[in-house]
């Protein structure tokens, strides 16, 4: 409370600015920020505006293209059984997916918040995989490991678990390529972490005053304390589950029978195997729309769970 | 403030001077010496592994110290993602002068979008006499445009472990037809259940041609209907079903993991018998199996037609936008038939069409001899050409998905047959 007379005597001779030099003072800023609003508007922007008019189109990036109307849309909702397989196999993906996420990254946070020597190096350690994780080695890496004669078969036989046909087992495939994101837990687990660092002591001590036990501290502290950045990382990993290709891609190619068909790589076959970008547009811009209704309930929801110390209103 | 200004001038003048490089580096390939030939620039594109890389190199070289006044910038790398680049390239309006096309592109990029040369027009600068015209005007040829240069012929065959049939007590010379595949392979199976005399079917490798045998026809014929009612494709399906079910295939539970055969473990184990493929494949199978033999792909005697699938290896096309399609023909048409060239490409693209050269080939014994009677033996007896809409890639991947979920036993051969026709009818329709 202090610093806001300073804060407001330094912004007022700011004001006082004769306006040829704010206007260059400006014309400098945006220099400064231009290659980042260039970029925006020439690899998000146009992109993004072109792909909503290339969805009422049959643009196929080679052969001329005509307005169809709500063709796309009409088809991919009536006609296409692999929008509807896809649709399915994703949700499915996401809610198995961001959890078990969450979860471990929760977990490990936690294990990581305590103080002893090295700890720098195994945060540093325990981030490591979501560098790699999303990388097409370490998903070729992953396929080797889950094969009929892989290692994750071998380890379970010698615990003499019979071996399990991890990624040509349609009933089990979408629950391996699931595992592979798991392992990328990093950067939510980095969130948790500095939420953590946040906890205020006196509330465990008091806790323990009280007879609370460890669990219990959890429960009623750590985890309420905690649901502003769970609510972060769970918006955050959603979209990203929405948007998972490369696994899908790379360890099963969709397969078999289309069980780990994800929504990613169908758009990727529409657009890049049968080049019908028309049709791909519409199905992107149909995932922003799920995408977009999925964030806005948790957003609406969380009021009755995410906890803020200041009642949520940034006062 | 002028320091700023400095700053601001040095982004300045290093963004024109990149600008004005940018233009000047487009103006290469114009005007030549006045008394010699004009410089000419080409971009070669293509695809394929390191000996086809070396070779191709090889090649370039010695046109261009033959020709010194065509430069030719190679671009190459491995297959996936080709086709996204050209197809991408081609939008841009910044493909190569050259590229090889795989036969499934033709109809999307030379046929419906017309991006390339029909190099008809270039004959007074290709040997076009030097190919078997037959051979030509059946694989090469679309709506009476010849699209590109054959760079090899290519054959499906049935190719096998000789050492598995040895072990099973199956003579080579066998004359593989449905029945007998059913047969032989229910007694390896027996014998020995680790055993299977084949790995996977795919639509292209058993489907089409199954199919197309019984009918006769085209898998979408000339007025893009279905050349097949939903009663064939049930036979197909309840014989694929039949195979799995009495161990003559690999369960597809394994199977599937592999979507090519050679990397399968059992195959390379010595524990899979023969699978049908394309010759250009025999020489990276062979890295891994080397005693192999290769006889006809099935053909039951009461056959309507072979559909033993031939292939022209990848013509060679020349871009519509080319500023140059005369010496990139010129080019093409040497790399394609003069004897030094092919002395130096052996068989990096199977077997190479030109007649003269090929023979020349096997006599100083430069091609893989397999690969040489795998072609021979396809080319004997070849079905229709594959072509249009019968190697559209989104209508296949429908009969592959469907032929997946039969192997999976998700649907059975009635209703899968019965989707199969409706949706690709249904799309047929889309198309029209």
């Amino acid at each position: 409370m202090n610093n806001q007379p300073a804060a407001g005597a330094s912004a007022s001779p700011r004001l006082r600015l004769p306006r040829k030099r704010r206007a260059k003072g400006q014309r400098i800023g945006l220099l400064y920020i231009s290659p980042w609003i260039l970029g925006f508007i020439v690899l998000t922007l146009v992109p993004f505006v072109a792909s909503l008019i290339y969805s009422f189109t049959d643009y196929s990036m080679v052969r001329e293209q005509r307005f169809v109307g709500l063709a796309n849309y009409i088809e991919m909702f009536t006609k296409d059984p692999d929008f509807y397989q896809s649709l399915r196999v994703t949700l499915l993906y996401v809610v198995m997916a961001v959890p078990a996420k969450l979860v471990v990254a929760l977990l490990v946070a936690m294990l990581l918040n305590r103080t002893m020597r090295g700890m720098g190096i195994y945060r540093t350690i325990y981030y490591l995989p979501s560098i790699l994780g999303g990388s097409v080695a370490v998903s070729v890496l992953w396929r080797f490991l889950f094969m009929r004669e892989g290692m994750v078969n071998e380890v379970l036989s010698y615990l003499s678990i019979p071996a399990l046909n991890w990624l040509g087992d349609p009933q089990l495939a979408l629950f391996t390529i699931t595992l592979l994101p798991v392992w990328e837990f990093g950067s939510s687990m980095v969130l948790f972490l500095a939420g953590l660092k946040q906890v205020p002591r006196e509330l465990y001590e008091a806790s323990r005053v009280d007879g609370a036990g460890k669990a219990r501290a959890f429960f009623s502290i750590t985890l309420p304390m905690l649901t502003p950045i769970v609510l972060f990382n769970l918006i955050m990993q959603m979209i990203n589950a929405f948007q998972q290709f490369t696994a899908a891609f790379v360890i099963t190619d969709g397969g078999p029978t289309k069980a780990t068909y994800l929504y990613g790589l169908m758009l990727y076959d529409n657009a890049f195997q049968f080049f019908k970008m028309g049709y791909a547009s519409a199905q992107s811009w149909v995932l922003f729309v799920i995408i977009l209704a999925f964030t806005l309930i948790l957003f609406k929801t969380s009021n009755r769970w995410a906890h803020y110390e200041d009642g949520g209103d940034g006062r | 403030m002028t320091h700023q200004r400095i700053w601001a001038g040095a982004l300045g003048a290093a963004l024109l001077a990149g600008a004005l490089a940018g233009c000047s580096g487009g103006g290469n390939g114009g005007s030549g010496e006045a008394d010699g030939p004009e410089e000419v620039t080409l971009r070669f594109s293509w695809w394929g592994s390191e000996v086809r890389h070396k070779a191709l190199l090889e090649a370039i070289d010695l046109y261009m110290d033959n020709n010194p006044h065509v430069t030719i910038e190679p671009e190459y790398g491995g297959f996936d993602g080709y086709y996204q680049k050209l197809v991408t390239q081609f939008a841009g309006g910044t493909a190569p002068d050259l590229t090889p096309l795989s036969v499934d592109w033709i109809d999307e990029l030379a046929v419906k979008s017309e991006l390339v040369v029909d190099l008809y027009t270039l004959d007074e600068y290709i040997e076009l006499d030097a190919f078997d015209a037959d051979f030509l005007e059946r694989y090469a040829v679309f709506d009476g445009k010849l699209a590109g240069l054959p760079m090899g012929a290519n054959g499906m065959v049935t190719l096998y472990n000789r050492e598995f049939l040895e072990r099973f007590d199956i003579p080579e010379d066998t004359k593989w037809d449905w029945e007998t595949i059913h047969e032989i392979g229910r007694r390896v199976h027996e014998e020995d259940p680790n055993a299977y005399l084949l790995g996977m079917f795919d639509y292209r490798t058993f489907l089409q041609p199954f199919v197309n045998q019984r009918t006769g026809n085209d898998w979408i014929v000339d007025d893009q209907t279905l050349g097949f009612d939903a009663a064939v494709v049930e036979e197909a399906f309840a014989y694929y079903q039949q195979l799995l079910d009495d161990g003559v295939m690999q369960p597809v539970e394994e199977s599937s993991l592999y979507p090519d055969l050679a990397e399968n473990l059992q195959w390379q184990e010595g524990n899979i018998g023969m699978m049908f493929t394309l010759a250009s494949t025999i020489a990276k199978v062979k890295s891994y199996t080397p005693d192999l033999g290769v006889s006809m792909y099935p053909v039951p005697d009461d056959a309507k037609t072979s559909a033993v699938l031939v292939n022209p290896s990848n013509p060679l096309a020349v871009n519509k936008a080319s500023r140059h399609p005369e010496e990139a023909a010129k080019f093409a048409g040497w790399l394609l038939t003069s004897p030094e060239a092919a002395a130096i490409l052996k068989d990096v693209y199977s077997v190479p069409v030109v007649q003269a050269n090929a023979d020349q080939l096997v006599a100083d014994g430069a091609i893989d001899p397999t690969v040489a009677e795998a072609v021979e033996i396809a080319m004997s007896n070849p079905g229709n050409p594959v072509k249009g809409l019968s190697n559209n890639q989104e209508l296949n991947q429908i009969a592959q998905d469907l032929l997946e979920r039969v192997a999976f036993k998700q649907l059975s051969p009635e209703e899968a047959a019965a989707e199969m026709t409706a949706r690709l009818n249904e799309k047929l329709g889309s198309m029209q």
